[in-house]
């Protein structure tokens, strides 16, 4: 069974990309990826699991050092064509001590076990006569094979590559594993479909699966965006104070907290953005969510009961409160089995008689007057889509970023507001929610659903 | 389900904020409960059972628990004694006057209209989260109250999904209970005293306008119980008005006849206050029902998606053997070449191209090799054969050394001093790029051969 699924050896010569290649292909950014030859020494496979289940692999090996030696070792004797996988197999088999032979039997061994050949060259520097030798030893492994050319610089070889690859391999294709997409990434993966026709119908399920995960990943990703700005707009820091006013070093102090909050609630978004890409070991070189310019505070409130003002009137606790004690207010709620609407007219005095009066009141022995200022919601008409942009121009940069690429994530402030224009519909709906949690209410499930919505449309239009 | 909804939805709510889960156990437990896939709700219950160990003790479902079970017990208590009181105060009757029935009628027909007409506003608007109707209801405030001296952090009962449903359920079970004990006192009242009614109003009402109201309002049993159905004569009997002290004559003839009203009294009762208020019992129990699978799915729409979604990895199942740190080294470098070498050997270049960098670079050379490419390895050990002195070695910069070649390097270098010559692309003017250069010098210092220089 475990044989079953097929598999894919990366091989070629030194430093061409091969992992570069693989860390693109299994979305994997912890292969070794390095400038000097000889980065790769082992054999590593990256299965494509679902629940558990093999769909294929792929295997990362070392670069080919002595084709030449194996090629005339092989050649000693005349072999047949139908045999040649087997002095191949006996090469291996005669050779697995020897230290000198290392490379080589880490990449044939996958192969002769059954893997296909991608075999990756650099059609950016000329052919060359070198490649003769280990492009021949693949041959004698008799296994289904493909030629990728990588371009690793500007220059232009492809054509003559062409040539030459066409004369070893089924089929010969182009990828580049530093800018490659997902529709690129399929794209190659239809190919390998057509190595074999044993494997057709597993990497075509793979492909499915492929496009399923993505789809995975950007619900995720919306699903975290909608948890940020529900919890970034709708962020408060209060702190009671004596008196009436607030100090100004208090002021400050809650602000600067505040601050610290949002940024930290951005910046655990980022890493779980990144952990939902694969992508964590990937740096940023980031400009700071900039408040400096936005009122943090919105609004002066005092709480009762652990409710705000707009509660307190809209439940019409206030207004037992007014009545003076709690006591008196379970026994008018009691007379009231019934339900009349003596109830309402209780509610309604507390919006009557304004909540100033109700905060100095006490109940039930709990002093309820404490002052207290808050900082947030912040009001500023613009904050939620500095915050919206910030955090879906990175999911973009991550989404899209290839395994392969390492550099750095800029997070450039004036780019990234250049970068979004929403549409006017769009807006409309994320307004809804904005203003909702900027007003310090709750959002529905509903709206929350529709604005994780959108934000998945947004992502799947920019995610290619 | 074993235990109830509102615990599953508590339970789950608490384990969902608490409990960090990846996509990976929620699916492992999914496909471990495949039958349930398709049964959601079973699926987050049972989901929720094998998790239980891990909250807290007491859990909130428990705590809310005994709130809601303190709440009901005061508020029932008081209900039934207020009904009691009520019933009693309302057929108090002392044998001076009659009763005055329409305060009872009020009470057991026209308020739980009204208050079921408002229980029907109130379903209308029951999933809003402000809404001024639920707060009427007096277990609203009894609730708030008692929460207030037990715990803060039940925060899951602001879900007025839930709270709206469960408050208006539980209003109407107290008013079920309130003319439940009105009707035990107009029983045991009717039992143990003979009563009198009578009715009087201000009103200018003739007793047979009363009589069609009453028609009306005794229709849903007249065919059942046609004796508790007063007829006109019962009405006209029973007007009563009341001039100083005086009591009406005919009236007091006709005691034993106003006694009669108490089935008409105690059907409106159950009609109204009972029967249609169970009524609208049963319909907010479905509804609360229905609110509670609502909030259940919603609740754990990421948990069901997860178990739902296939779990995908691509990743390699193994570390990587961690890199070795490179050991830099220099190699002694040339800048300038001689104008003659006794050999000159290309790496897997051709004549041609040789000739052309010993043109470019003014070079003199007797001998041209070609080295590695398409030789064999028997055709480069001839060429190393002949070589003594000191040859110069043309490589490609931007092909990385391979063992292939550092074979033959070595053998070369043991019969001559070699100069090492990286070749950039015609792109680069023949010049390797530093990155490419440092490779080749890095290869060559690894191997600690000083009769190796490389051209730079
Ligand atoms: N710009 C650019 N650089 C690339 C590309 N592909 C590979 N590289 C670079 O080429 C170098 C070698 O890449 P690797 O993926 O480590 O090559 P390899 O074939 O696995 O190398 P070994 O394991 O040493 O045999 C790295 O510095 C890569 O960043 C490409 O498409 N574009
Ligand atoms: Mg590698």
């Amino acid at each position: 069974m475990s044989q079953e699924y097929p598999r894919f050896a990366v091989v070629g010569h030194p430093n061409k990309g091969k992992s570069s290649i693989v860390s693109t292909l299994a979305h994997d950014e912890s292969v070794h990826i390095s400038t000097l030859p000889g980065t790769t020494t082992k054999q590593r496979s990256y299965p494509l699991k679902v629940d558990g289940v093999t769909l294929y692999a792929l295997y990362d090996t070392p670069g080919f050092q002595r084709a030449r030696a194996i090629l005339s070792w092989l050649k000693q004797e005349e072999t047949p064509a139908h045999k040649r996988v087997d002095r191949v197999k006996k090469f291996i088999y005669e050779h697995r001590d020897n230290p000198r032979y290392q490379d080589e039997i880490e990449l044939l061994e996958p192969i002769i076990n059954g893997a296909g050949i991608i075999y990756v060259v650099d059609g950016s520097k000329p052919y060359g006569v070198e490649y003769e030798a280990e492009m021949q030893i693949l041959l004698w492994t008799g296994q289904p094979s493909m030629a990728l050319i990588n371009l690793i610089d500007t220059t232009d070889y492809v054509a003559e590559w062409k040539m030459a690859l066409g004369q070893h391999f089924q089929m010969v294709r182009l990828f580049n594993p530093m800018q490659a997409n997902f529709a690129q990434h399929i794209t190659l993966l239809e190919s390998m479909a057509q190595l074999k026709e044993e494997w057709t119908e597993l990497v075509k399920e793979s492909i499915k699966i492929f496009k399923l995960y993505q789809q995975q990943k950007i619900t995720y990703s919306s699903e975290l965006i909608t948890t940020l700005i529900i919890d970034s707009l709708s962020l408060t820091l209060t702190s009671s104070i004596k008196g009436t006013q607030a100090t100004k070093a208090q002021e400050l102090q809650l602000t600067q907290e505040y601050k610290q909050k949002l940024r930290l609630l951005e910046e655990e978004a980022h890493h779980t953005l990144a952990k939902i890409w694969n992508h964590l070991l990937l740096e940023k070189s980031s400009q700071l969510l900039l408040l400096e310019n936005i009122d943090l505070f919105s609004k002066e409130s005092e709480t009762l009961f652990g409710l705000s003002k707009q509660e307190l009137i809209a439940t019409g606790v206030a207004g037992g409160a007014l009545t003076g004690s709690g006591v008196d207010l379970m026994l008018a709620g009691s007379s009231l089995m019934l339900g009349s609407t003596l109830g309402a007219v209780i509610g309604g005095a507390g919006a009557l008689f304004g909540y100033k009066e109700v905060a100095q009141l006490k109940i039930l022995g709990h002093k309820l007057g404490h002052k207290y200022i808050q900082v947030g919601p912040i009001q500023h008409a613009n904050f939620p889509y500095i915050l919206l942009k910030r955090v879906l121009y990175y999911t973009q940069e991550i989404a899209n970023r290839p395994h392969a690429n390492r550099a750095k994530i800029t997070m450039d402030s004036s780019l990234i507001q250049k970068e979004f224009t929403l549409e006017t519909k769009t807006k409309k709906t994320l307004d809804k929610m904005h203003i909702l949690l900027q007003k310090g209410d709750r959002p529905k499930e509903k709206l929350v659903e529709e604005y994780k919505q959108l934000i998945y449309q947004i992502l799947i239009d920019r995610v290619e | 389900m074993s235990s109830s909804l509102l615990k599953t939805y508590i339970d789950l709510y608490q384990l969902i904020k608490t409990q960090d889960q990846t996509h990976e156990e929620s699916r492992r437990f999914g496909l471990a409960h495949s039958n349930l896939l398709t049964n959601p709700i079973e699926l987050l219950d049972a989901w929720r059972r094998s998790q239980l160990h891990l909250l807290p003790h007491p859990s909130y479902s428990k705590r809310i628990e005994d709130i809601l079970f303190r709440v009901t017990t005061l508020s029932f208590i008081l209900s039934f004694l207020f009904g009691i009181f009520s019933g009693m105060g309302l057929l108090y009757y002392n044998g001076d006057a009659p009763i005055n029935l329409l305060y009872f009628l009020t009470l057991v027909s026209f308020v739980p209209i009204i208050t079921m007409v408002f229980t029907l506003l109130a379903i209308l608007s029951a999933n809003k989260s402000k809404n001024i109707l639920i707060s009427i209801s007096p277990t609203y405030w009894i609730e708030k109250i008692v929460r207030h001296f037990s715990t803060k952090e039940i925060e899951i009962y602001y879900n007025p999904l839930i709270s709206n449903w469960l408050l208006l359920k539980r209003s109407l079970l107290l008013g079920i209970i309130f003319s439940f004990a009105i009707l035990i006192v107009l029983l045991v009242s009717v039992l143990t005293k003979d009563i009198a009614f009578s009715w009087s109003t201000t009103l200018q009402i003739t007793p047979q306008e009363f009589h069609t109201l009453l028609l009306a309002i005794a229709l849903p049993w007249q065919e059942l119980v046609p004796q508790a159905v007063p007829s006109l004569e019962l009405i006209q009997k029973s007007q009563y008005f009341r001039l100083g002290n005086m009591l009406n004559s005919q009236l007091l003839d006709n005691t034993m006849l106003l006694g009669e009203w108490w089935k008409f009294l105690a059907m409106s009762t159950i009609v109204y206050a009972l029967l249609l208020r169970i009524a609208l019992f049963g319909f907010i129990s479905w509804g609360y029902k229905r609110a509670l699978y609502h909030s259940i799915l919603l609740l754990g729409k990421d948990i069901l998606y997860q178990m739902q979604e296939p779990l995908v990895s691509t990743q390699a199942l193994t570390k990587e053997t961690p890199l070795s740190p490179s050991q830099e080294a220099e190699v002694p470098t040339t800048k300038s070449l001689q104008q003659s070498y006794p050999y000159v050997i290309g790496w897997a270049i051709d004549e041609s191209t040789i000739q052309l960098h010993n043109q470019r670079e003014a070079i003199e050379t007797a001998i041209i090799y070609q080295a590695g490419g398409n030789n064999s390895l028997e055709e480069d050990q001839e060429i190393i054969d002949t070589i003594h002195t000191t040859a110069l070695l043309y490589v490609k910069s931007w092909e990385p050394p391979t063992m292939d070649f550092i074979d033959f390097l070595m053998d070369l270098s043991s019969k001559s001093s070699v100069i090492l010559y990286p070749l950039g692309t015609i792109e680069n003017h023949y010049m390797p790029t530093d990155e490419e250069f440092a490779i080749w010098e890095r290869k060559v210092s690894l191997l600690k051969n000083d009769t190796i220089r490389m051209k730079r």
